[in-house]
């Protein structure tokens, strides 16, 4: 149901407006008067309403918060990052370039899998900060930090390469800022599908259950056509 | 010889001083806006961002100078001039103390005691509009000409309940000299009153502000310079030291507006009930007077900037209704009461 | 006299120099071209919350005769591109081109045929800041960037201004 809407005409003071003003300078003198007294306080956070970056970072961030990209390092120091491709794949902004390289002999300590990424680059200029890319890799490597303070001069400086994301690791590491390992979601087997008595029901299930694949859509009608004739 | 040289140091003291004030009004229009808008405002130029309006004017004069190509060029330059000029000029008839004495001689604390006090005030004051129109016409831009007709506009029909409140006061005085008026202001009236003009003439007071913050175009009735609000009205074209002029102009225009609300309706010089004229020595008198005047100067430049960041903006139709529909009316009936009251009283 | 010929001005020089720009570090009036999503958090920046008015960008001028800073805020389409172009143009030296967020940066997720790919395609840009949209303090570290930019310029003793200083 709709909100009636009441249509109050103007009193008259509120048409002389000379009151209605000296009402609104006074709530402002309020305002000014709570400010001034505030902007004595001792800290860099003195009116409580502002924060003033640089001196004052004392707004929380949220612990989920997508900043910088890191690439993670596992509990022995050996890079997670197996160069699948899935975060690059799957990037709406497609900023992610990954060449794989293979391990070698010696190099059982750098690297925790056998294959790793060679060049791993984010070009910060595109990526969209969604956490695609976090939620894709399977092995938890790559993951959006707390960083946001990412002004550059030149472009150069805002493609991260893959000693840049490992530093960026370190940084947090040494600050505490890492994100907890992400819980992996349990694959729950789908329930088992009804069973149908009659056969042509059956054969004509067998067929729609094909799974649909984009090339195969135009045999679609040409199937339900069959199973229509059948069942007539 | 004497007279002449007190002359030039008394323009030349003024002159500084009206500049001082309205640099560091740009600083308090700054801070005070940004106290009541919940924020800091400029803390980084100097303590509590003091030299904020220093490092405005360095960066001002140092910005690059353009005149478009297709602008009158003389039209152009004349503007911001005519502006701001009239602002500095229209002071030179306010008062802003009792008289001084130094070394024997009289000293009055105003530049010219012309006994068409405000008249000039307001004659000056017209050609502020043709600062304004000037700009706006010869910038060649659609949103400056706009900018300019309606700030045109407003200036003008402002002007006549602005002249009818002056009227009524003439009517109460007898005088038009501002200093006159002044000294009139002495005293209190019906036993328990101080005898200052806002409560002789409290219609004529009220519409007097209400016209005086019209004519200095002051938010609520800041149309013209934040009109479309996305390109700035008339001075929409101008860039680095003419744009400072004109924004300076504003704040100087404040000035002279709030000696004269002072010197007319707030008892000048006089502390409300006691007279201390009689009580201190001359130099001290003169001294003391020039700091109460200030201090009321300064409550009407605070109240400018307070009632600015209260209001919002008035539509333009109701900008002229008010002024042609509501205030001119009220002006007439306050002279009108005024003219009744004093055959009546006289 | 060599000393003056290696950084090119003497005393009074230098000490202009600083005092001009003092001034322009301290009074960055922007241009908020604010046309996407970036445009809110740059309106962020310029509340009460996290408050710009405190470098000195309190007044933001839509006339580009009168900014010293253009922060572009979201994206441009190739329909707007000549149209900020002319904003560029009318601006007044010395300018900068703050380009906020990755659809002023470089495009961002939009590489289609009526985005322009980056404003650096059409001017040029001074300070560069990915995100999307990026916080407000990530723009006020770009203005910080600015200020420390126009502490190292040198407006009378650059080497263009030098030959006319001799013997100051």
């Amino acid at each position: 149901m709709a909100k009636p809407v009441v249509k109050k005409e103007y009193t008259l003071s509120e048409r002389i407006y000379l009151w209605e003003i000296l009402k609104g300078m006074k709530l402002t003198w309020g305002h000014f008067w709570f400010n001034f007294k505030a902007c004595w306080r001792p800290g860099p956070h003195t009116i409580p309403t502002c924060w003033q970056y640089p001196e004052d970072r004392t707004r929380e961030i949220s612990p989920v918060f997508r900043g910088e990209h890191m690439l993670q390092k596992d509990d022995k120091g050996r890079e997670t990052c197996i160069a699948c491709g899935m975060c690059a794949k799957i990037c709406p902004a497609k900023c992610i370039t990954i060449k794989k390289g293979k391990r070698k002999e010696g190099e059982e300590d750098k690297y925790a899998a056998k294959t790793y990424p060679a060049a791993f680059e984010v070009d910060l200029l595109r990526c969209i900060f969604c956490g695609f890319c976090e939620d894709a890799c399977p092995k938890n490597a790559i993951v959006l930090g707390q960083n946001f303070e990412l002004a550059r001069y030149t472009k150069e400086e805002c493609i991260l390469d893959k000693r840049k994301l490992l530093m960026n690791y370190r940084k947090a590491k040494e600050e505490g800022k890492l994100k907890p390992p992400r819980k992996r979601v349990p694959v729950v087997p789908a329930p088992p599908k009804p069973e149908k008595d009659e056969k042509a029901d059956e054969g004509a299930e067998a067929k729609k259950g094909k799974p649909a694949v984009a090339g195969k859509a135009k045999k679609k009608p040409a199937e339900k056509a069959e199973s229509n004739e059948k069942e007539e | 010889m004497d007279d002449w040289l007190i002359a030039i140091i008394k323009v030349v003291c003024i002159w500084v001083w009206v500049l001082l004030i309205a640099v560091v009004m740009t600083w308090v229009e700054r801070r005070g806006a940004a106290l009541i808008q919940d924020r800091p405002g400029p803390n980084r130029a100097g303590p509590w961002g003091l030299f904020q309006p220093l490092a405005d004017g360095i960066k001002l004069f140092t910005k690059e100078e353009i005149i478009p190509t297709k602008a009158q060029k003389l039209l152009y330059i004349m503007g911001p001039l005519l502006f701001s000029v009239p602002a500095f000029s229209a002071y030179a008839v306010v008062p802003f103390g009792d008289k001084i004495i130094l070394g024997g001689k009289e000293i009055i604390l105003q530049v010219s005691d012309v006994n068409i006090g405000f008249l000039f005030i307001l004659a000056i004051g017209s050609m502020a509009v043709y600062g304004v129109i000037l700009g706006g016409w010869g910038s060649n831009n659609k949103y400056s000409i706009l900018g300019g007709l309606r700030s045109t506009a407003q200036m003008v029909s402002y002007e006549v309940p602005l002249g009818l409140a002056l009227l009524a006061i003439v009517f109460v005085y007898g005088t038009f000299s501002l200093r006159d008026i002044s000294l009139a202001q002495q005293g209190t009236f019906l036993g328990f009153l101080p005898n200052w003009g806002i409560f002789k003439q409290p219609l004529g007071f009220i519409l007097f502000i209400v016209a005086a913050y019209a004519e200095a175009n002051r938010v609520p009735f800041d149309l013209p310079e934040a009109e479309s609000e996305i390109v700035s009205g008339y001075h929409t074209e101008y860039g680095s030291m003419r744009l400072g002029l004109y924004l300076f102009g504003e704040y100087v225009n404040l000035v002279t507006i709030s000696g004269v609300i002072v010197a007319l309706y707030f008892g000048s010089w006089h502390m409300p009930y006691i007279d201390l004229g009689a009580y201190l020595g001359p130099i001290s008198w003169g001294i003391v007077s020039f700091c109460i005047f200030f201090l009321k100067v300064s409550f009407f430049l605070w109240m400018f900037v307070w009632v600015r960041w209260t209001l919002p903006r008035f539509r333009y139709d109701q900008v002229m209704g008010l002024g042609w529909r509501g205030l001119i009316p009220l002006g007439l009936f306050n002279i009108f009461i005024t003219a009744l009251f004093i055959q009546l009283t006289v | 006299m060599a000393i003056e010929a290696y950084n090119g001005g003497g005393w009074i020089a230098t000490k202009l120099e600083w005092l001009i720009n003092w001034g322009r570090k301290r009074s960055p009036w922007p241009l908020p071209f604010g046309t996407a999503c970036c445009g809110i958090e740059m309106m962020c920046a310029l509340a009460a919350g996290y408050d710009m008015a405190r470098f000195g960008a309190e007044r933001p001028s839509f006339s580009p005769r009168q900014a010293d800073v253009l922060i572009q805020a979201g994206t441009i389409n190739l329909k707007l591109a000549p149209v900020f172009k002319k904003i560029y143009d009318q601006m007044a030296e010395p300018r900068c081109v703050i380009s906020m967020g990755a659809c002023a940066s470089s495009g961002g997720v939009f590489r289609t045929y009526a985005t322009l790919q980056g404003i650096d395609k059409l001017v040029p840009v001074d300070i560069y800041i990915p995100g999307c949209p990026p916080r407000p303090e990530a723009l006020l570290q770009a203005l910080l960037m600015f200020i420390e930019k126009t502490e190292k310029s040198q407006p009378i003793t650059h080497k263009k201004y030098s030959d006319l200083l001799v013997g100051t």
